[in-house]
């Protein structure tokens, strides 16, 4: 399934392998012509290795991958 | 060399099979979200340029999930606008917060 949303949390589709792209207000664009364009994004690998310490959540990893 | 998932999925959404990262496509969604804070502006901008209907109102699906219970006057008439705006451009799926998750990934 793919999917536009106005909205950042349209990445947690991935989690259902499902892909949702974030338009921001460009979704009225999309809510009156029914697409946009896009750019094909690239795909990148990212290899964890170790084991997080007490207290410490995937979440957190991904913030530290938000603002790397 | 093979595809992403994401190149397989756009190539599909757009009718380009064999599409790569870079380039630029016009993909059909399967459905299209938008959430009850940007409804009113997009509402707005739309019947400022004479737009009162949507391109497709069946893959539509409006969530009320910041404002679900009314605190203030300005929540409940921004909702009541939202609730309008859903009835005129015929939307397919109006939800509430705590059916998000499953209409979402029951489709």
């Amino acid at each position: 399934m793919f999917y536009f949303d106005n909205d950042t949390h349209a990445t947690n589709a991935g989690a259902v392998g499902a892909f949702g792209m974030r338009l921001g207000p460009e979704i009225t664009t999309v809510l009156a012509t029914g697409t946009t364009w896009i750019e094909i994004p690239q795909t990148i690998k990212i290899l964890l290795r170790g084991l997080l310490q007490p207290g410490v959540q995937a979440r957190d990893i991904g913030f530290i991958f938000r603002v790397s | 060399m093979g595809y992403t998932a994401i190149e397989k999925v756009l190539g599909r959404a757009a009718s380009k099979p064999g599409a790569r990262a870079g380039e630029v496509v016009h993909p059909i969604p399967d459905l299209i979200m938008i959430h009850d804070g940007v409804v009113q502006s997009s509402k707005l901008m739309l019947d400022k340029i004479g737009i009162n209907r949507l391109s497709n109102p069946e893959k539509v699906m409006m969530v009320s999930d910041h404002d679900v219970l009314y605190g203030s006057a300005k929540a409940a008439e921004r909702g009541s606008f939202n609730r309008k705006a859903a009835r005129d451009w015929k939307v397919g799926n109006f939800l509430m917060s705590e059916r998000v998750a499953m209409a979402i990934f029951s489709q």
